[in-house]
Parts: C-alpha cells; sequence; structure tokens
C-alpha cells in the first residue's frame, strides 16, 4: 500500500491541501517499509487538465490509496481506472489524516467535483 | 475594399449585439457574423427564412490499444493534459482535447487516429443584401472556438462590411473573433463595472494591435467614467447610445433600432461612417 495526501509544504509538519489537481506537493507514504517522500506536482500550474496531470504523477509513484478532501472528476476517472482507493481526508495537520486513515476511522466518500478550470480557453 | 468590423464589450448586455445589427442593418448591403455561439442571437432580429445548417466537427483521438507499446509520447506530448496512461492504456479526455493532432504525430507506433467529432452547427442565410452567419455550440461542448474559426471562415470569402458580433468575456472565443478584425468596437456602459470591462478588452484589443474606438451605451449625460479612460489612452469616443426606454422594448421585441426611429437611423449612420473611415486608414 501508498498513500499519496495533497499537502501545502514538503515536511512532515505539512498540512493537507484544499485542491488535489492544484496541491504544490503530494506526501507519499509507504506504512509497511514507512518510506515517506514528497512529490512536486507537476500540475499546479497547468491552465486546464490539472487534475488528469496530478493523477498521472502519483499513478506513476505507485500510488494505491488517496486520501483528498476535494477530487475533480477527471482525476477521480483516472485513478478509479486504476484501482486507486480516493478517501476523504479532513483539512489539518496531514500526519492526523494519515493516523486516522491507518486507524481505519470510517470517512466520508469523496464526491468528485465537475472541476475549475476555464471553460473555452 | 472589404473591411472587417469586430465589436466586443467584455460584459454582456453592453450592447455588441444592438450596435453590430443596426450598423449591418445601416449599411444596407454586409456580411452580419453572430460569434457567440453560446447564446446566439442575431438572427432574432434579422429573421433569415433561408437559413442553412451545416455541422460543425473537430478530429479527437482515437488509441489501438493493441498497436500501444505504452511509450506514452503521447500522454507527455499533450499541452492540454487531455491523455492519461492507465492499467496499459491510454485514457482520452475528449472535453480537453484542442484537436492539435499531435498525439498522432508523435506516436512512434502508428497507434493513434481520428474520428469526427460533432460539436456544433453554424447557420447561414440572408436578409436582403445582408449576410447572416451563426452557429451554435451542442449542450455539454466545453469550448466553442472551432464554430467560430468556421463561422469566419465561411464569412472570409464576403466582398462586404463584415461586422462580427463578438461573445462576452476576454477570454479564447473574443480572442478568435477579433484575430482577423481590422477595426474593433468596443461597446462600454457609463458604469463603473463598464469601465473596468472596457479597460479589459481595450488591453485585448491593444494586445493584438488592432485599431480601435469606443461607443458609449446606455448614456444618460454622464459618461465621466468612460470618457476619462478614453481620454487617458487617447482612444476615440466614436457616438452615444441614449439611455432610452424605447430602445429596450424594441430589442425585447427583435426590431432593429435604426428601422423604427429616424433619429437612430441617423445615430447609427454616423456611427458607421465613424467606423468605416477609421477602419480604412
Amino acid at each position: 500500500m501508498k498513500i499519496a495526501v495533497p499537502v501545502d509544504g514538503n515536511d512532515e509538519d505539512a498540512r493537507v491541501a484544499a485542491s488535489f489537481g492544484r496541491a504544490a506537493q503530494f506526501m507519499v507514504l509507504d506504512p509497511e517499509t514507512g518510506s515517506l517522500n514528497f512529490v512536486d506536482n507537476p500540475a499546479t500550474e497547468s491552465p486546464g487538465g490539472a487534475g488528469i496531470k496530478a493523477a498521472q504523477a502519483i499513478l506513476d509513484h505507485g500510488v494505491t490509496v488517496l486520501l483528498t478532501p476535494q477530487c475533480g472528476e477527471n482525476a477521480s476517472k483516472v485513478l478509479r481506472a486504476a484501482g486507486v482507493t480516493i478517501q476523504r481526508a479532513d483539512a489539518g495537520p496531514v500526519k492526523e489524516a494519515v493516523d486516522a486513515y491507518l486507524r481505519g476511522e470510517p470517512a466520508e466518500p469523496v464526491n468528485p467535483h465537475p472541476g475549475f478550470q476555464e471553460k473555452s480557453s | 475594399m472589404t473591411v472587417k468590423v469586430a465589436v466586443l464589450s467584455g460584459k454582456g448586455g453592453a450592447g455588441k449585439t444592438l450596435v453590430a445589427v443596426n450598423l449591418a442593418s445601416i449599411a444596407g448591403v454586409a456580411c452580419y457574423v453572430d460569434c457567440d455561439v453560446e447564446e446566439p442571437n442575431g438572427h432574432l432580429y434579422f429573421r433569415p427564412s433561408d437559413f442553412r445548417e451545416q455541422v460543425v466537427s473537430v478530429p479527437t483521438p482515437v488509441i489501438d490499444h493493441a498497436a500501444c507499446t505504452g511509450g506514452r509520447q503521447c500522454v507527455e506530448f499533450c499541452r492540454f493534459n487531455a491523455l492519461a496512461y492507465v492499467d496499459s492504456k491510454v485514457l482520452v479526455f475528449e472535453d480537453l482535447c484542442h484537436s492539435c493532432g499531435a498525439c498522432q504525430v508523435i506516436c512512434p507506433e502508428g497507434a493513434i487516429t481520428e474520428r469526427s467529432r460533432v460539436i456544433g452547427h453554424v447557420r447561414s442565410g440572408s436578409e436582403g443584401a445582408i449576410a447572416v452567419h451563426g452557429g451554435i455550440m451542442l449542450p455539454g461542448i466545453e469550448s466553442g472556438v472551432p464554430i467560430i474559426q468556421e463561422l469566419l471562415r465561411i464569412s472570409d470569402a464576403s466582398e462586404e462590411l463584415t461586422l462580427i458580433d463578438c461573445p462576452p468575456g476576454a477570454s479564447c472565443p473574443v480572442i478568435e473573433s477579433v484575430r482577423g478584425a481590422d477595426y474593433c468596437v468596443l461597446v462600454a456602459e457609463p458604469t463603473l463595472f463598464g469601465a473596468h470591462n472596457l479597460a479589459l478588452v481595450h488591453e485585448l484589443v491593444t494586445l493584438f494591435n488592432k485599431p480601435c474606438g469606443v461607443v458609449i451605451n446606455k448614456s444618460s449625460g454622464n459618461d465621466a467614467l468612460i470618457d476619462e479612460f478614453c481620454r487617458a489612452r487617447q482612444v476615440a469616443v466614436l457616438g452615444r447610445i441614449p439611455y432610452d426606454a424605447r430602445l429596450a422594448e424594441w430589442n425585447a421585441d427583435g426590431r432593429i433600432v435604426a428601422r423604427e426611429d429616424p433619429a437612430y437611423a441617423g445615430l447609427f449612420g454616423s456611427l458607421l461612417e465613424a467606423i468605416t473611415s477609421r477602419a480604412r486608414a
């Protein structure tokens, strides 16, 4: 299992970022091996399709679980096609979000939203 | 010599269609192009009885999954992020595709072909010597730009004065609509909101090196906000359309105001002269 969480910084004190596709970084954690990485999100500045690009990036890091406050329809489509579990993470320290998931606390499912990209760009 | 005049405003409801339709009507021989393909309404004034409709479609990639070897060049190259590689398959997000064809060119396996995806229609007809063109997007389609391109391609053949009635806003559909124009008419309301929107569209046409002039609509005697902007930027105020409740009534009824009141025929006549003399200069 590899868990990704969108975060606003690159250390363990980082907080969960409000958006998935445009988050600055992803914290990628393997609870079995204890390996912990902070990965830059290549989609932060994308004019459109950020969710797809961000989803591709975390898939390429072998992520199997995504904890996020929100997820767009397109990102969700990419991640679901790859069998990634998407679960809701509350705003706050990323540590708490990961601990809550690992304790098996029930979380609401994430309802994919229709996206933020500008129309007709 | 044919002259192409684009009419734009930033905000909606400022009077783009009022100005474009009346200028075409006063010209008598003209080509009117309604580039608002999200909410077209120019045809409601001219009511062409001979509207001919044509489908507009765009190429969209189709992946041959058997031929794909997973090199992912297409995914990496797509600057619109319309492709993803998941579970040994390329996923295509058609709404994000801009039909540039790069994925097909870059695929070393020849695994990408294209199919046509219908996104809307263009319609052409006439009222007397006024050619009327317009288009409409299908529900759910993200971008109307290819429909605008098709409209401008069709109307490009016109030898007459062409009036391009732009969509609202100042983004891609408007940029596409003004790209080929010789002159831009910026319609502004004399309000703070109107002045802000005028600044946006003025910046846009300046970026494209288009000569422009301003028409103040709904003028009620105090146009200081717009006048000051025009003075500061050295933009000519070409005309003022008064705040007049009858205009709203006639418009709502699909009537062309220059045909309802000789005073408006005079106003739009002078405006047409001001615009064409500047556009030809």
